[in-house]
This record gives C-alpha cells, structure tokens and sequence, in this order.
C-alpha cells in the first residue's frame, strides 16, 4: 500500500520537475536585451569593452547559436547528467560550488527548524494551559508579531543588540558543525532564531489552538476525573494528541525555511547556496544562479515528497489528492 | 422579452451579489466588533492615506541631500532622523509608502485575475480542464514563492513590471484554488441549475452568477497576499533586487543604513518598523475577515 502510493506520488512529481527545468532553464533567457553582453558585464550606456572572440566564446559556451528548444534539451541532457555548465567568474564547474555550499544552507536550515520547535510547541502549550492570562497573551503577542516582522530586519536588530552592544555573538561569520561543534552554535544561534522566528509564530498559534481543542475534549475531562496530576493529562494526553495536527504544520513549513534563507545567509554572510545564489545575481554570473536556484528547488521538492510521505506511513488513512 | 432580462442583469444586481452585499454589511459589523480586525484595518487606511497623500503629508524633499546633516537621530526638523545622505526619513518614509502599495496593488491583481478565472474554468468545466490546470498551479506552488520572484527579478532586472510579475505569479495558485473550492460546490446549487434552465452562457453563469459566493474567502486571501506582497518587495529591495536608488522603498531604506547599524541605529529602526506594522495591519484583518466568513475557525 505505502510502496504504491509512494510510487504515484513520484509520478506526481514529473510535471512539477518539468516546470522547476523550465524555470531555470529560462533564468538566462528572459534577460532583457542581450544576455551575453549583460553576463560580459558591458554597460549599453558606456559601450563596447569586449572582443568578438570573447562574445562568440560565451556565446558557444551557452550553446545561445541554436533554436531554443534545442538549447532547452541540450541543457536537460547535460543537467541530468550533472553538468551544470562553469562559473562565469571562477571558471569552476558549478556543481562543485553548489556541494561545497550545500552543507551550511542544510545546517542553518535545520538548526532553525529545532528553533521553531523549542519556541513554538512550549509557548503553544502554556498559552492555552494558562488562557487569557498574561503569558498567553505574550504569546499570541509574540506570535502576531513574530509574523509580521521582516526576518532581514529583525536580523539588523538582533546584530545590533547582540553583537554590537552586548557583544555575546558574532555577527558574520561560519564553522562547520563536523569541525567545531562550539563555534558552529556560537554562529549559528543568531541565524536559526532569525529564521526561525515567523515559522515558530505561526506554528505557536496553532499549537495553541489545537491544545484548546483538545482541553476541551471529554477524554481530557476523564482523566482529570479519574485523579490525573494536571501536568500528565497536559503532556501525555492533550499535548501528544495535538501533535498530530501539529506535525502536518510543522511539514508544510520546513521547506519554506529553504526559501526564507536566501536573506537570512545573505544578512550573516553564511556561506550556503542561498547567498551563493546572490553572489551570482550580483556578479552576473548565470550559471551559478541557476545552479542555486535549481538545487534550491529541488531540496524544496524532496522534503516535501519525504514528509508527504512520512504522513502516509504514520496516518494509513490519508489519501492522495 | 429578451432586451427587458437583459437590462435587468445590468441594472439591479443578481441574487448572487445582493446576498453579498447583505453579508458585507454584516461583516463590517463583526469587523467593528473585532477589536484587533478593526485595528488591523486602521493601520491599512493609514497606510492607504500616507500613499495617496504623500505630497501633502511630508516636510522635505524625498531626494533633497544634505550631507552636513547625514545619519541624525530623531529631532525637531527631522522627526525620524536622517539617512546616510542627509535625507528626511519620515518624508522617504511616507512616499515609501506609496512605492509598497503600488507594488502589492499591482502584484495582487495579478495574481487574482490570472488565479480567478483559472480555479473558475478548473471548477466549472472539472475533467481534464480541472487536471491539467490544477496541476499547472500544484507545480508552482511546488516552487518556493520567494526564491521564484528573487529567480525572476534576477533575469528580468528591478522595475515595477518585473516586480508585479514575480511577486503576482506565486500567488496564482492560492487564487485558483479557493475560487476553484467555492465552484465546486456552488455549482451543484438550485440557483446554478436555474440559471442554466434560461438558457444562460456558462461565462455569465460562472462570472455574474458564482463568483460572487466566492468573495468572502477570496476577500482573506487578498488581505493576506497583501501582506505578503508587501513583504516581498521590501525583501527584494533590501538585497538590491527590487526599485533602484533613490526611490523610496522601505527594504531599500533599510538596505542603505544597514552599513550604519552600530553608527545610527534609528535609521534602521524605523524604516523595518513601519514595514511591520503594515505586514501586522494586512494580518490581523485578514484573520479578522476569516472569522466573520468562517466562524468555525479561530473562534477561541
């Protein structure tokens, strides 16, 4: 049952990879005007500051003589068999950079996620124990704002606090967890809540509300009837049966922690593909933003099919849409 | 006979959209009720008023640069300081303003008229026009919203065309689907069934007739999407994506102070604090308008 509905779900993926293709196939192709002279760098205003050779190399490179649906499948042959073409800058295959980056985006991104949930699960938890006293309403205060503060500008503010006044974290700066576990949290730290923040509000609010829902429910009163001490009906009964729910929010929103790190890594020069991908915008370098852009997708992609089918396995009822 | 229903379709509007307006004028009365909704709703109008009247409301020229006065903090001449050119921040601030709604205005209506008709044609006609639609919206809601509208503002370069597209194109899906939603229920109604017996064309059944009973989730997702909008294009203006200097966009404001955190830290303070509370204000009367269409929801 599970091997069958893992295997539609893969099928389900085919026009979705198609459109991820497409998307980064096209990144060079809407340039407006000449992509080749925007990625030589010349400025139409200023002129011409680049040789024919050099515009027939790069015009070569990018296969950009052909039709385009030649180019299209061209480029997906190569991409599939992991070529995905070398850097307008460093003149290194691009697939090297991505790996070398990869790592830290994955790190930032899941250090955000254990963020999220020792912020959001506890407050969620004690916001509907104690309703309508003062620690629920800073929580549901915390999780309103929480969703409407800019991450890039919550991150300037944290920096300043934390790390131009106080001066207890670093502001910029990368170790990687294999190497130096104590330095990597010490970098880490600022990033992970920064990222974490608007996912950890919503997800508070939500935790919140399903614990009232189940607070509410007869079995809650049952247990309390039969001489429960509060904290084990709050626990093992309302909290692990809200957790249900819960899990299904919590994967909806792990990938979109992906999407929110492209600031994120920029603001703390954290060197994964996010910021990679901006360093390429700003450089004009294209076959690094695409690279980005599509091993960025694809991670999306992957973790949604993984909790799609994580769900599956725990609830057998769920069905595919 | 045939003029005479005609002029009656174009005068005084159908059942459809009169129901609507009777649950508008309820709604504003939860609204009214709703204290954090009709908060929510202040800070929208006061953001629509600072667009609107920027001219009127400010105490310098947005562009004037004034170098000896450069990076102040709040003071009599400049009530929110200055920037690292000298500039006026509650002036740049309020025509900022201007510069977010005609971006989230823009990029929202795109989406909902691309997304509208889209979940209509997918709900009415289902099929294979439903399948192959709808999975269209499935692939790009598959794609991360932010890293579509940084892909396409990356190739496309910053301008308000550019911005309407890769902000709009993720919020397509969204549209289709609740309008897709409401169509397939609607469409099974007596009134539907009635509507088609005259001899009505599917397109007047769909527009005049079921898109109205689609408004009130239509109208959270708008309020919503604004918001996001909103943040979108200050996420993208603060990397440098977005309207080049000097416009006044807040994430551009931030973008240039942020080089002087330490030096002035007003300067950012209060360009990422009006974006907040504008993203606050879109999100409490969003929720707010969700309780009044669908009580069930958030009611505790």
């Amino acid at each position: 049952m599970l091997g069958r509905y893992i295997i539609q779900r893969i099928m389900q993926l085919i026009p979705v990879l198609f459109l991820v293709s497409l998307i980064v196939f096209l990144i060079v192709h809407i340039i407006p005007g000449d992509p080749i002279l925007v990625m030589l760098g010349v400025d139409p205003e200023v002129g011409a500051s680049y040789s024919e050779d050099q515009y027939r190399a790069l015009q070569k490179q990018l296969g950009f003589d052909q039709p385009v649906y030649v180019q299209y499948f061209r480029w997906l042959g190569r991409v599939l068999n992991g070529d995905l073409g070398l850097s307008l800058q460093s003149r290194r295959p691009v697939l090297d950079i991505l790996l070398e980056r990869y790592p830290a985006t994955i790190y930032l991104a899941f250090s955000a996620f254990i963020t999220v949930i020792f912020i959001s699960l506890p407050a969620g938890i004690i916001a509907a124990v104690r309703q309508n006293t003062l620690v629920d309403y800073s929580a549901m205060g915390y999780a309103m704002w929480g969703m409407a503060i800019p991450n890039f500008w919550l991150a300037l503010m944290l920096i300043l606090l934390f790390s131009l006044k106080l001066g207890i974290v670093p502001s910029i700066g990368y170790a990687s967890p294999l190497e130096d576990p104590f330095k990597f949290l010490q970098h880490v730290s600022l990033p992970a809540i920064v990222l974490g923040t608007s996912m950890a509000a919503s997800v508070t609010r939500y935790m919140r509300a399903e614990m009232l829902e189940q607070l509410s429910q007869d079995y809650v009163r049952t247990a309390r009837a039969k001489g429960l001490p509060p904290k084990m009906v709050i626990v093992k009964h309302a909290a692990k049966n809200s957790m249900i729910s819960i899990v299904t929010i919590l994967g909806l929103d792990i990938a979109r922690l992906l999407g929110g790190s492209t600031i994120i890594e920029t603001v703390f020069t954290w060197p994964g593909v996010a910021s990679l991908l901006l360093e390429g915008i700003y450089g004009r370098d294209y076959p690094i933003v695409q690279g980005a852009v599509l091993i960025i997708a694809l991670t999306y992609v992957a973790i949604n099919l993984i909790v799609d089918i994580l769900y599956k396995w725990l609830d057998p009822r769920i069905k595919l849409e | 006979m045939e003029t005479v229903s005609l002029q009656n379709n174009g005068s005084s509007s159908p059942a459809g959209l009169r129901l609507a307006a009777l649950r508008f004028t309820a709604g504003f009365q939860v609204i009214a009720r709703n204290r954090l909704a009709l908060i929510g709703l202040v800070i929208i109008l006061v953001g629509l008023f600072a667009a609107v009247f920027a001219p009127f409301l400010v105490t310098h020229d947005p562009f004037e640069i004034n170098i000896s006065e450069r990076l102040q903090g709040p003071s009599r001449p400049h009530w929110l300081g200055t920037d690292f050119m000298g500039r006026d921040t509650y002036t740049r601030m309020i025509f900022g303003a201007r510069t977010a709604f005609l971006v989230a205005i823009g990029a929202v209506m795109l989406g909902a008229l691309l997304g509208i008709p889209i979940g209509m044609f997918a709900g009415y006609f289902g099929g294979w026009v439903d399948m192959s639609l709808m999975r269209v919206m499935d692939s790009i809601l598959a794609f991360p919203g932010r890293l579509l509208a940084i892909a396409l503002v990356a190739s496309l370069g910053g301008g308000l065309f550019s911005l309407y597209l890769a902000i709009g194109v993720s919020s397509i899906p969204s549209f289709a689907r609740i309008v897709r939603g409401a169509v397939l229920t609607q469409k099974e109604k007596e009134y539907v069934e009635a509507a088609r017996m005259t001899g009505e064309t599917d397109s007047l059944i769909m527009f005049r007739h079921i898109l109205p009973n689609c408004l009130p989730p239509l109208l959270v997702r708008l309020s919503l999407d604004f918001a996001n909008a909103i943040l979108t294009e200050s996420s993208l203006s603060f990397l440098g994506l977005g309207f080049p200097p000097p416009t006044p966009s807040w994430g551009l404001m931030l973008k240039e102070v942020s080089p002087f955190l330490e030096l002035q830290p007003w300067a950012a303070f209060f360009p990422g604090l009006t974006i907040s509370f504008m993203i606050l204000g879109f999100n409490l009367f969003g929720d707010g308008l969700r309780d009044v269409f669908d009580p069930r929801q958030y009611d505790r």
